[in-house]
């Protein structure tokens, strides 16, 4: 089983478009069981797959193992793809972690019992740095990064980087920008300068499109009602990246 | 929770059934009737419909249905599956790429899917048991907020040469999560359809209607026999189920589809000399006669195409006795053998769809069918079945230890061989008549089998040298071996000469295991009750 999560700093970056359409993708084109967790209070990816964010018992239960992780999950309504679905209990899942020894492995050692019965597992975080982005980068084989061409939006992933070196935590870093915007001078500037090479972003990125909000109308990946679009076949692309990187590293 | 499946239209039938008219595709709709029933909870999302052209493989004797698993291939692909009957925890569904139909193992692309079929089929021919046209409807069942709640689909079948559909078969797959939703479905197919719950697949009904029941083959002889029946009937009982498996195997032996069908129909024609030659008394004495000539012939006449597979399925194990560098020199070898297997099939085809075949074994099914005797005929004819076993196994049973006690290290090899033939013999009456016998035959059939298996490998040793000797001077008549070659077949006699002297050498043991005073005490309760003949 391959853990990857969908992860910035920052807020507003596409994170959870994309834990969508991966996952989705990872399901649909490669027949992968996937289970996509959906760690944000607002519970988006949640409502993309039309589930409801709910759990029971709330989500202090579920990470002291009080609920059986198993018995939470749901269906969506594409073969093989999974989701455990947002709840609003968890805006203090940064508490009910630290009030549990080495909160820092919960995420993982929560997940072993479910290695069998899925090949991927893809957290959608909520952004921030916390307690909850240290058990999801120690539990995750790849963080999957969306960074818009815009010098904030660079800037944290430059601080990512180096919070992850200073605390030595083993996880491989995918970059890549998304909802880039050639019209746009400031993007296009970015994208051509020459210190580009050292962000080590995926050769892949994702551009603006309109059919990317609308998946919050039609409540489902991009494949499914925009398949033929820039952006579902980058998305498409993104995932093949992302699978030929991650299926050379260990478990 | 698990996928249901449910068979529609019963009544059409999964099995072709001559006397129903060759009507068209059945007229009632299940889905509309469903979508009723579920109205207005749920309703469902049809989805586009599929059609393929399957065919379903297995090795003859269905090692991977008995292992739980199910291969098909269509469309460019093949796909192995576990049923219903699976032993593994977790269940397998895994496809690849193959543009032509698989026929041995080795026709699949390297991958997870081989890796399952590896290990259960070896190096058996996969052989296409059902070829069908499958059209899938798949299916949605969406609750009030559009989520999918339950998936599914209907399938329909036609068989390849047979006009009329098979019936309609309906499967549920829950979804994660979404347990009462599945249930509420589950409810209406049953109160709307009245359909029969099935755990079989569409490949397993296909295969059925095609009239190849899967697990159907087995060269085990699984007969309910009765200690006190005449002994004639009992016999018959025997002679007809060998009989059934010669026939099974001889189109595949026939076509050369897989050696194993060779091996079983010469297996079964060797247990029907048996049983002809050592249950005495009890069929007329011409009728033995005639039968054993015509039984033996057609033995022997197959023997060398079955000495030859046995050598080439060796082949691969010899090669890595010989020293590395003159693996190769064996090539020549494996040309010649495969030329000549290639020429004595030809004459066991032959020999198989000939007159002579077709009349032995229609005037041994004439004569097992034929009215039993209701009075005089041979002395043990009407004596109770369980009475004439006891008598022949005594006296083969006599004869084993006989031969056995008499065998020392300086007896003579044929000795050996002979006593390996008795064995079998001995073997063979006691599944015969296992059901006639008390249950100590389980566990002394232990010890005889472990004997004769020392003794087997002996022999085969013995006559695999002597093939070997026998080869290299026909190949070198013939100008087909070069020195190399020859040297390298000369490495494998003192490996053969090793192995026989290392087989000989458990001899001891494993008859001394046979005789001890357990499996004497097992024989004579075996034996019990019989009065001097």
């Amino acid at each position: 089983m391959k853990t990857l999560a969908t992860y910035s700093i920052k807020g507003g970056v596409g994170k959870t478009a994309t834990a969508v359409n991966l996952a989705y993708l990872a399901a649909a084109q490669q027949g992968a069981r996937v289970l996509l967790w959906d760690l944000d209070p607002q519970a988006a990816a949640s409502y993309y797959f039309r589930v409801k964010p709910k759990l029971k018992g709330g989500v202090r239960k579920l990470v002291a193992g009080k609920t059986d992780l198993g018995d939470q999950i749901k269906g969506t309504d594409f073969e093989g793809l999974d989701i455990l679905p947002g709840d609003f209990s968890y805006r203090h899942l940064d508490l009910d972690l630290d009030g549990l020894g080495k909160p820092e492995k919960r995420l993982r050692s929560l997940l072993e019992p479910l290695a069998e019965q899925y090949d991927y597992v893809l957290f959608d975080c909520p952004p921030s740095i916390s307690i909850v982005s240290e058990s999801v980068f120690r539990a995750a084989d790849a963080l999957i990064v969306p960074v818009i061409p815009t010098p904030l939006s660079i800037r944290t992933l430059t601080q990512l980087r180096k919070h992850l070196k200073k605390s030595k935590v083993d996880v491989t870093l995918l970059p890549f920008y998304c909802m880039v915007d050639r019209r746009k001078s400031l993007h296009r500037e970015l994208l051509e300068q020459p210190e580009q090479s050292k962000l080590k972003m995926l050769e892949t990125s994702i551009p603006y499109s309109t059919w990317v909000e609308r998946m919050g109308l039609e409540r489902a990946p991009l494949a499914e009602f925009a398949r033929a679009t820039e952006a579902a076949r980058s998305y498409r692309e993104l995932w093949w990246e992302i699978w030929e990187r991650v299926a050379t590293t260990a478990s | 929770m698990e996928p249901l499946h449910f068979l529609l239209d019963e009544t059409r039938g999964w099995v072709e059934d001559p006397d129903s008219p060759a009507d068209s595709e059945p007229t009632e709709d299940p889905i509309a009737k469903l979508a009723e029933a579920l109205n207005p909870k749920l309703r469902i999302d049809l989805r586009a419909e599929t059609e393929e052209q399957v065919v379903a493989l297995d090795s003859f004797d269905w090692r991977l249905f008995q292992a739980g698993l199910e291969l098909t291939a269509g469309d460019g692909r093949s796909r192995i599956q576990t049923t219903s009957r699976s032993p593994r925890k977790e269940a397998v569904d895994l496809t690849a790429e193959t543009e032509q139909l698989p026929t041995f193992v080795n026709d699949l692309p390297s991958g997870k899917l081989r890796e399952v079929i590896t290990p259960v089929i070896g190096q058996r021919r996969l052989l296409p048991m059902a070829s069908f046209r499958r059209r899938r409807l798949s299916m949605r069942f969406l609750d009030l907020r559009d989520k999918t709640v339950v998936r599914g689909y209907l399938e329909s079948v036609s068989i390849e040469g047979q006009k009329k559909p098979l019936g309609r078969r309906l499967t549920l797959i829950p979804v994660r999560g979404y347990k009462r939703p599945f249930n509420d479905v589950r409810k209406a197919v049953v109160s709307a359809l009245n359909p029969t719950v099935t755990e079989q697949s569409v490949s397993f009904l296909a295969c059925t209607a095609s009239g190849r029941p899967p697990g159907g083959y087995t060269t085990r002889l699984d007969l309910q026999l009765h200690g006190e029946m005449r002994a004639d009937l009992g016999l018959r009982l025997v002679h007809g189920r060998l009989l059934d498996i010669i026939e099974e195997n001889l189109y595949g032996a026939r076509e050369s589809l897989d050696t194993e069908f060779l091996h079983d129909l010469r297996v079964a024609l060797r247990r029907s000399r048996t049983a002809l030659s050592q249950v005495r008394g009890v069929y007329p004495q011409v009728t033995v006669d005639h039968f054993k000539g015509e039984l033996r012939w057609l033995f022997r006449r197959i023997g060398p195409l079955r000495d030859l597979d046995v050598f080439l399925e060796a082949l691969p194990e010899y090669r890595a006795l010989v020293a590395p560098d003159s693996t190769r020199d064996l090539d020549p070898l494996q040309d010649f053998l495969e030329a000549r297997r290639h020429a004595e099939q030809q004459t066991v085809r032959d020999l198989l769809s000939g007159r002579r075949t077709r009349q032995i074994l229609g005037s041994w099914r004439h004569f097992l069918d034929s009215e039993l005797p209701t009075s005089g005929g041979p002395p043990m004819a009407r004596t109770p079945l369980g009475r004439v076993a006891r008598i022949d196994i005594a006296r083969l049973w006599k004869r084993v230890l006989h031969r056995g006690t008499r065998i020392d290290r300086a007896t003579p090899d044929p000795a050996l061989h002979e006593l390996r033939v008795e064995i079998k013999k001995l073997r063979y009456l006691l599944e015969f008549f296992h059901s006639v016998l008390p249950p100590e035959v389980r566990e002394f059939s232990k010890s005889l089998k472990r004997l004769q298996s020392t003794l087997g490998n002996f022999v085969d040793t013995v006559v695999q040298q002597r093939h070997v000797e026998q080869f290299a001077t026909e190949m070198a008549m013939d100008g087909s071996a070069s020195p190399q070659t020859l040297l390298a077949m000369g490495q494998l006699i003192p490996q053969f000469e090793a192995r026989r002297i290392e087989e000989r050498g458990h001899f001891e043991e494993r008859f001394a295991d046979l005789s001890t005073s357990e499996n004497r005490d097992r024989m004579d309760k075996i034996l019990a009750d019989i009065q001097p003949r």
